[in-house]
């Protein structure tokens, strides 16, 4: 435990420990109650937190849109029955039932949102960043979203039409970008180091490095 | 201005961590549907949409509040005795002295 914040500098001492936030007071009763019931267990709840805080995230995704680029027959694959396609690479299970993969062309740059609440591939993507479940994203995203693209870094010309996804909690987009010039010849392996977590939402694109 | 964060932390504190491997866990054992959970999601996020949200602790306190109120409606506790299991914790916090575990008794 540690002290107390703006604590102004001096060392604060408590002689109990410090009463945790509401919200978390109410997630200890929570947890409580259910393992009294035998509903929950501590080390299935140890190894979700694991597995969606280390192992699955947007680095799944980067394969799947890697291999769009290097392979044309996967990408055809991929656009066709998006969920089949991703499957190929292992990349299955909870709200990743049911995908669909967008494509950016010269013409239409695509994004993704969920208005009303987080509704998000979580194979491929991990889970959501904080301002994908702001209610600013979520509210600006279909009303302006040229200004919010902006925002992001990312300014189109006024020709590229942007087509906007609202994800449910059946249907969940994943945005393929247009595979940045210069890279032919490069393999899935750098290819997927190009993909970034933004340019899967279509509030970004893929990052050329510097060297 | 919509923040672009770079550095992206799955779970920001621990406990939103916990509610949500609670969630996630009750939904594999077929407790509830997914989407019986969005929808509650949804509804507590929209009782205080104002923008001002920044979809962190805001976010995940709704998120709690949708679990409770679906364990609720599936009937697995009741709200008085998620009250009554908060302040034991509460209490506990307060008399338990600073650096020893905190634990409650039998509920």
């Amino acid at each position: 435990m540690t002290d107390l914040k703006n604590n102004e500098g001096h060392s604060h001492h408590h002689n109990h420990s410090v009463l945790p936030e509401e919200p978390e007071l109410r997630v200890k009763a929570i947890e409580t109650l259910l393992i009294q019931k035998g509903l929950i267990d501590p080390d299935t709840l140890n190894e979700l937190i694991d597995t969606y805080e280390n192992k699955i995230g947007p680095k799944n995704g980067a394969r799947v849109v890697a291999k769009a680029w290097a392979d044309d027959s996967y990408k055809e694959r991929l656009l066709k029955n998006s969920t089949k396609a991703i499957e190929e690479l292992s990349y299955t299970g909870r709200q990743g039932e049911h995908m669909v993969v967008v494509e950016n062309t010269p013409e239409t740059h695509n994004m993704v949102v969920c208005t009303l609440c987080s509704c998000y591939p979580w194979p491929v993507l991990g889970l959501p960043p904080s301002w994908y479940k702001s209610d600013e994203y979520r509210a600006r995203a279909v009303r302006e979203p040229r200004k919010v693209l902006k925002e992001f870094g990312l300014s189109l010309n006024e020709d590229v039409k942007i087509k906007v996804w609202d994800s449910t909690s059946e249907m969940r987009y994943l945005v393929l970008p247009m595979r940045p010039i210069g890279t032919e010849g490069f393999s899935e392996d750098e290819l997927a180091k190009l993909v970034t977590r933004n340019s899967m939402i279509g509030t970004g694109l893929p990052e050329l490095m510097d060297d | 201005m919509i923040p672009n964060q770079l550095n992206h932390k799955t779970f920001e504190k621990p406990w939103h961590g916990q509610v949500f491997a609670i969630t996630v866990s009750l939904f594999e054992k077929k407790i509830f549907k997914w989407s019986e959970f969005s929808d509650f999601l949804a509804q507590e996020i929209k009782k205080d949409n104002n923008m001002l949200r920044n979809g962190s602790d805001d976010y995940f306190y709704s998120w709690v509040k949708a679990l409770e109120r679906l364990l609720i409606k599936k009937k697995i506790t009741n709200f008085s005795k998620i009250v009554e299991v908060k302040d034991l914790w509460s209490s506990a916090f307060l008399n338990t002295p600073h650096g020893k575990p905190v634990k409650i008794g039998d509920i």
